[in-house]
């Protein structure tokens, strides 16, 4: 029993120790970046009107599921872009013909004959259609697939150099396009796939997990020379890398972080393409339920470890991408299980008051909420900050998102693990 | 374990909590500070806008701003001048303050280096106020930066060399051009923009031993279209053993719209290399010449697809006149041959205006049938026909298609 009561001991005070390590040296790495702004050194202007600018061809993936108001709000967004020269491909499955005849009215669509290139399979296509009030808009409809059959089918129709997938309902500045294309036009031989952030709005503490996700773009990432992409992102891809790797796969559960991973691993035939995770926000969307939201948690896990498969495979990336990912997604969360378990079963034992047992979930609460205010601290240099009211709500809130989701997140990871477990060499075996 | 893990517990929680309490403070703290520092440069920024004495002197304006800003750092006054956002006047009155509050020497010093990243910030800032101050200012400082290993720096110098009206930034921009140290590209946008004609030094690079400085050269002489005996040169570019050159230099002279263009330009239809043809094919697009579609028509059925996409565009902007071309390419053995011709004919808008016409008669011409076959037999055009007629036509085509036999061709 003694040895029991020792083991579970020593284990709380080394969990303690290294959480109280890694928040440490969170909060000195954000408050060194203090929030400062950075304004992109290149003139964007100049770049904007620029002949030498790369074209971008713009895939929306288009479902039943989607707003059909949200949809025309995105569309009409993209076509406002203050890029030069891109054009908008909307795949679209099984929408209501009710919608159909919508859209065709608003865009003044003309069926077209299109003979294009099939470079990766995807289900067949019925009907695309031209947009009459806007050249640059075209309208595919195909039969339905899974989310990368969608992104396939724009790539095969995509006639620019780079490619990027705009959920509908994602809003987004007039000139989001050209700052998120800010690494590819920098160096077009080498970037691969540039990576910008879509923010969550909707309730709190979304809001404070997406905050996490630009610090650690700005204060991690930027710093790795890799990257794999954060749970909500635009991704700008440079359409012959994704060819040459056989296009997404229909079974990641993350297609995009999937292709992140794959195109930085050792399967690539040149393996020298970057793929950049800026700390740039392309745009905005509405928070989801937290159904909806563990769902996505839990596909999130289990595409991080489908990715870090195919990291492994690359000495350049394995040390640095594997140790930091490991150590973020599976130990850090796994000592903050461990420490509630211990506690809970030291506090059920006798050996730890019941005070002592509630403070050890408070101080993992603070540590997170600690760690949530450093985020917003580099969010408040970005443009958009949340107005001086929200942020007081958001700073006091951010303790409670431990107890909210604590659980939730633990059900994710095991969830993902099993999934993961399940699938595993699924997607090695599609694409070798 | 009690007395260890209480402890460890109980400091650990205290610890974790002032953690989050000063966190947050701070986050507040500066928060504050952005926001009233905001509110104060948007005041005086507006006040200088509202200032309806368009005429007064500029002393009078810095005078009547700087109570407003009196609290403002210098980092921050400089931010605002600097921000492209700022409108024109208010900017021009904020540097002037700047100068009058703390010395040009300031800004130059700023301008002149940096050692940490916050330092690194300022000093592009600084740059961007001394030249907004001064377009046609001494370079020194630019050259410095442009030479700077930090990429934000050197970025910075380049898009100011690009709006400087000093000539010599335009010869910076080409010597930058010939060194390895910077993105070629982004030179090339400056160069591109800037007021000074550098025709004559970009004319010398086509021999340039580097083939990147060749192509660039070749690609940047493409605005340049009036300056005569130029496209003699793109021609001879045309020739170069480079593809990139060879591709540069068509595009360019696909600029100049002369007869060497147009020779040049059908001559490298038949560059061994795919992206040189396509590059030739939109440079014959905008010739305006139709008799050329011939030439044009054999790459519909190159190896390469972008290629025959360059030509199926180039085709459709020929306009309807190619058709008798078309025509007899849909009899062409090669499948994508016959398949972009018909994709080019419905493109044109020649297979409406066909089927249109003989779906209204009673008895349409078996050689128009005998045509419509083969445009509609070559991809499944019918379907996208039939319901981009309308409701109104629809059924009279629908009908004529049934007749022919063509109703839901699918690809061949």
């Amino acid at each position: 029993m003694l040895v029991l009561q020792a083991i579970a001991a020593a284990s709380i005070v080394a969990g303690l120790v290294y959480l109280a390590a890694v928040t440490v040296a969170a909060l000195i790495v954000a408050m060194r970046c203090g929030g400062r702004r950075e304004e992109p050194a290149d003139d964007q202007h100049a770049l904007s009107s620029s002949r030498f600018v790369v074209p971008v061809s713009v895939v929306v993936p288009l479902t039943a599921a989607a707003d059909p108001a949200q949809s025309g709000a995105t569309i009409a967004g993209l076509l406002g872009l203050t890029y030069p020269a891109f054009e908008v491909l909307v795949i679209a499955e099984e929408l209501p013909s009710a919608v159909w005849e919508r859209l065709k009215f608003e865009w003044a669509l003309e069926a077209r004959e299109l003979f294009y290139r099939a470079a990766l399979a995807t289900a067949p296509i019925r009907m695309i259609y031209r947009s009459t009030r806007d050249a640059r808009l075209m309208f595919v409809h195909k039969e339905p697939g899974p989310a990368a059959d969608a992104l396939n089918c724009g790539v095969n129709l995509a006639r620019f150099r780079y490619v990027c997938a705009i959920e509908p309902g994602v809003t987004f500045g007039a000139d989001a396009l050209l700052r998120a294309m800010t690494p590819a036009l920098a160096d077009p031989a080498g970037v691969v796939a540039a990576v910008s952030h879509v923010e969550t709005g909707g309730g709190a503490l979304q809001r404070l997990s997406s905050a996490r996700s630009l610090m650690e773009s700005r204060v991690v990432w930027r710093r790795l020379g890799t990257a794999l992409g954060p749970p909500d992102a635009v991704v700008l891809w440079r359409r012959d890398a994704l060819e040459l790797a056989g296009g997404f796969s229909i079974h990641a559960a993350d297609p995009q972080l999937e292709m992140m991973a794959r195109l930085q691993s050792a399967t690539m035939p040149d393996d020298r393409g970057r793929v950049v995770r800026t700390a740039d926000i392309f745009g905005h969307r509405d928070g989801t339920r937290v159904a909806g939201r563990v769902q996505s948690m839990v596909r999130r896990q289990t595409a991080l470890l489908q990715a870090l498969a195919w990291l492994r495979t690359s000495r350049r990336h394995r040390r640095l991408v594997s140790g930091y990912v490991i150590a973020a997604e599976v130990i850090t969360p796994c000592v903050e299980g461990w420490i509630v378990a211990a506690a809970a079963l030291a506090t059920a034992a006798g050996w730890l008051s019941w005070f002592d047992g509630l403070l050890v979930v408070a101080m993992l609460a603070c540590r997170r909420a600690a760690i949530s205010a450093a985020a917003l601290l580099l969010r408040g240099a970005l443009p958009d900050p949340p107005p001086d009211r929200h942020l007081r709500r958001l700073l006091a809130l951010a303790p409670l998102e431990f107890f909210a989701f604590g659980a939730a997140a633990a059900y994710a990871r095991v969830a993902g693990f099993r999934a993961s477990w399940r699938s595993r060499g699924a997607a090695l075996e599609q694409t070798s | 374990m009690v007395p260890l893990v209480e402890m460890v517990v109980r400091a650990g929680a205290v610890g974790a909590v002032v953690a989050w309490i000063a966190m947050s403070a701070y986050v507040l703290f500066v928060q504050r500070r952005r926001t009233a520092a905001r509110m104060v440069m948007a005041s005086a920024v507006a006040a200088v806008a509202d200032d309806t004495r368009g005429d007064a002197p500029p002393a009078d304006r810095v005078a009547q701003l700087a109570p407003l800003i009196a609290d403002a750092s210098r980092e921050l006054i400089m931010q605002a001048a600097a921000d492209p956002h700022t409108p024109p006047r208010a900017a021009d009155v904020l540097a002037a303050h700047v100068v009058q509050q703390w010395g040009l020497e300031t800004l130059e010093r700023d301008a002149a280096s940096h050692r940490t990243a916050r330092d690194k910030w300022r000093r592009i800032t600084a740059l961007r106020v001394l030249f907004a101050i001064d377009r046609s200012r001494d370079l020194g400082l630019l050259v410095r930066a442009l030479d700077d290993r930090d990429a934000d720096v050197a970025a910075a110098a380049l898009s100011l060399l690009g709006t400087s009206t000093d000539p010599s930034a335009a010869d910076l921009l080409v010597d930058a051009l010939r060194t390895r140290r910077h993105q070629r590209s982004r030179i090339a946008v400056e160069i591109d923009r800037s007021p000074h004609d550098v025709a004559g030094r970009l004319r010398v690079l086509l021999t340039d031993s580097d083939p990147q400085v060749r192509r660039w050269a070749a690609t940047l002489l493409g605005r340049y279209t009036t300056i005569p005996n130029l496209e003699r040169d793109l021609a001879e570019a045309a020739d170069d053993p480079d593809a990139a050159v060879r591709k540069a230099a068509v595009e360019s002279l696909g600029r100049t719209q002369t007869p060497v263009a147009a020779v040049t330009a059908i001559r490298l239809l038949n560059d061994p290399i795919p992206f040189v043809r396509a590059a030739a094919l939109r440079a014959v697009a905008g010739f305006d010449r139709e008799d050329l579609a011939g030439e044009v028509a054999t790459l519909l059925g190159d190896r390469d697809w972008w290629v025959r996409l360059a030509a199926k565009e180039c085709l459709e902007r020929m306009g309807p006149g190619v058709w008798p071309v078309l025509v007899r390419l849909l009899e062409d053995h090669d499948r994508f041959v016959r398949n972009n011709a018909a994709e080019v004919f419905q493109n044109l808008g020649l297979l409406d205006n066909l089927i249109i016409m003989e779906a209204a008669t009673d008895d349409p011409a078996d050689k128009k049938i005998d045509l419509l076959r083969r445009v509609a037999a070559a991809v499944r055009l019918t379907d996208s026909l039939t319901e981009r007629v309308g409701a109104k036509i629809g059924p009279r085509v629908r009908e004529l298609l049934t007749t022919i036999g063509l109703q839901h061709v699918r690809a061949a």
